[in-house]
């Protein structure tokens, strides 16, 4: 260490008052994850009985779809507040746009249909967390937040290599996980 | 599987002097991004670079290691090792500027590095799933204790990575990909 007690500027002062959170904007992040998981663990449990996919994809959809319900229920005990509602097909697809995700299930006819929206999916899910990280003040919703965010990462690796298997390149794409949030 | 690289000549790659290995790790992708200067108290900003330097001295290890396993592995495990030493250099070059941001010297890789005698494609795959665990828990350690929200972000971002590493050298080993739906150091 330097040791060196570089006065902040102006400028860093006021980013840094500007990027904490007050406890009720903290709590309305942590519900828009919550929001976001609910979704996943919709269109998961979707895709896990949706026809066009194969039965090991199906599969692959049940277990990460489960891990999606576990994220939900982690932070919704974070938040002491339980959230259940199952989104209609409509109100998932009004969701998944303003994600930035346009997508209308009666026109997913393929796995490869199905799997490259999970893969969206999964993407919107990793830039949520990761903006979060950014502005969550208390360290340890911050935590929980970077663990999630890796499985999400997970995820995202194991959908891929589902349909593109030993393409590593492609499968383990970034070096930084920031996903895609819109 | 391995290379038929005599078992000699393989302890000689993992117990090899990793010099110049040094070179590439300190200058490497070190120069990617320009360092972000951290605003954080001086006292909080000491207890950052200590916690980042010992993830990066641990980043600089796997490093190492995937240097000197790549080549004994084939097909797709050397392609995997390359991807994730790419990355993994990413990570030393992130955390150096982090350090230098909280206005920190950053550790140096050391000279020479002993990973023992692996045999064999399941041992160093092993060796390398283990590296990786050991970066999880130092990063999952460090994370929480971070004085500042961009510095909790990015070492999230970079751990994520290394989750994946994770779960494909766990494919690889015939274990399980999918761990648990919170990365743990147990990966």
């Amino acid at each position: 260490m330097s040791g060196s007690d570089t006065p902040r500027s102006r400028r860093e002062l006021v980013s840094d008052v500007l990027r904490a959170l007050t406890p009720a904007q903290e709590r309305r992040m942590l519900l828009e994850l919550v929001k976001a998981e609910l979704l996943a663990a919709d269109i998961y449990a979707m895709a896990a009985v949706a026809e066009p996919i194969s039965p090991a994809g199906q599969n692959l959809a049940r277990r990460l779809g489960n891990q999606e319900r576990a994220h939900l229920n982690a932070l919704a005990m974070l938040m002491s507040q339980s959230f259940g509602a199952t989104l209609s097909p409509s109100q998932a697809e009004k969701a998944l746009a303003t994600h930035g995700i346009p997508v209308r299930f009666d026109e997913l006819h393929t796995e490869r249909q199905w799997f490259t929206l999970l893969e969206q999916l999964e993407g919107v899910l990793e830039g949520l967390y990761f903006r979060a990280l950014g502005r969550l003040s208390d360290p340890g919703h911050a935590l929980l937040a970077a663990r999630i965010l890796a499985s999400e990462a997970q995820h995202s690796t194991l959908l891929l290599s589902f349909r593109n298997p030993n393409n590593i390149q492609l499968d383990v794409a970034e070096g930084q996980i920031k996903g895609r949030a819109h | 599987m391995v290379t038929h690289t005599g078992a000699a000549t393989r302890r000689t790659l993992l117990k090899a002097s990793v010099a110049g290995l040094g070179g590439i790790a300190t200058a490497g992708l070190a120069g990617c991004g320009s360092t972000h200067r951290i605003s954080a108290p001086p006292q909080a900003r000491a207890h950052d670079a200590e916690l980042l330097n010992g993830v990066l001295a641990l980043e600089q290890r796997t490093i190492a290691a995937y240097t000197a396993a790549a080549p004994l592995l084939d097909g797709f495990g050397q392609k995997m090792a390359g991807q994730f030493l790419y990355q993994e250099l990413l990570h030393a070059g992130i955390l150096r500027n982090l350090v230098q941001g909280v206005g920190g010297h950053p550790h140096n890789p050391l000279g020479h590095y002993d990973f023992g005698h692996p045999r064999g494609r399941s041992r160093l795959l092993s060796l390398l799933h283990e590296l990786e665990r050991e970066q999880i828990a130092a990063y999952l350690h460090a994370i929480p204790r971070m004085s500042t929200p961009f510095l909790r972000q990015t070492l999230a971002s970079v751990m994520a990575n290394d989750a994946q590493h994770a779960t494909v050298l766990r494919a690889q080993q015939g274990v399980t990909a999918l761990s648990g739906p919170f990365l743990t150091s147990r990966e």
